[in-house]
């Protein structure tokens, strides 16, 4: 059984798909000149492109967060033992 | 659908595949971030180049929907297109065509955009509203299709103000003020009973069209 990654790895991974798949779809819209070309860049793949990078940064935000609660709880924790 | 066969494109292809590629090296294997190396590639892949990639992909397209194949590839358009190639110079359209006088290859954007400072954008909006009347709406006749407001003289004096053509023909000096109220849109190069013959599409007649010889080198 494979343990479960750490919520900012699949988040980081969800990111990553959702700006892979955006630029894939920007590829395909390169290759023609078209306005339906122009309308799928405009309409998918730059809001898969967004979220992605939306997604990415705000795994890293979230995951300092939780970081600096945790080690603050670490602290409290060892000072209530030294206490007793 | 015209395929793209310019040198920036291909390009522009190639950068974003690597990107692409980086982002699913990230996606699949996000264990790497947890080292400094790893998450500095990650923000470089994540981040930065995505953001590069779409910026210039942005300017790829919005350059491409100047083109004049871009406007003459919906099908209500070709008469238009074919308007270009009229072999009659009364018609404004093809004489600039023809002459050289717009770029053959953005024809269509040069006459048609505002010059003004943000022409571009409206002009992209009224080519977002026309995409939506190709596909959801009700798509007129090439023969009732109609400006949106009356052609704004600015659009011509963009390049004929200050032309010694322009300003000593001696039609432009009817009367004193003439070349005065052309530029304040007073009076209209196009309703002035002056350059009225435009596109005229459904009512050519018997007309023939110029081609183009082939280049030689």
């Amino acid at each position: 059984m494979t343990p479960t990654p750490p919520l900012i790895e699949r988040r980081i991974r969800w990111a990553g798909l959702l700006i892979v798949c955006g630029l894939v779809i920007q590829m395909i819209t390169l290759i023609f000149v078209h306005p339906l070309a122009f309308m799928a860049f405009l309409l998918i793949s730059c809001p898969l492109v967004a979220m992605g990078i939306l997604l990415f940064l705000y795994s890293i935000v979230s995951h300092n967060h939780t970081e600096i609660e945790s080690a603050k709880l670490d602290e409290n924790a060892k000072g209530s033992e030294t206490r007793i | 659908m015209e395929v793209s066969s310019n040198t920036s494109a291909v390009i522009l292809i190639f950068f974003t595949a690597i990107v692409a590629v980086l982002g699913l090296l990230i996606a699949v294997r996000p264990e790497l971030t947890r080292v400094r190396g790893g998450k500095m590639l990650a923000f470089v892949g994540l981040c930065v180049l995505p953001v590069l990639a779409v910026w210039a992909g942005g300017n790829e397209h919005l350059e491409r929907s100047t083109s004049t194949k871009f406007c003459l590839s919906c099908h209500v358009m070709a008469d238009y297109g074919k308007s270009l190639y009229l072999d009659d110079k009364s018609y404004i359209p093809a004489a600039h065509f023809q002459n050289n006088l717009v770029p053959r290859d953005h024809a269509c954007f040069t006459c048609h955009t505002d010059y003004t400072m943000f022409g571009d954008v409206d002009a992209k909006w009224r080519g977002l509203h026309h995409v939506y009347v190709q596909y959801l709406g009700k798509i007129p006749k090439p023969e009732d299709i109609k400006l949106y407001t009356p052609f704004n003289n600015r659009e011509c004096l963009h390049c004929h103000s200050g032309m010694r053509s322009y300003e000593e023909s001696s039609s432009h000096h009817k009367t004193p003020q003439q070349l005065t109220q052309m530029a304040n849109n007073q009076l209209s190069c196009m309703s002035s009973d002056c350059h009225d013959i435009v596109h005229e599409v459904g009512d050519w007649g018997d007309a023939t069209f110029w081609t183009p010889k082939q280049e030689t080198k």
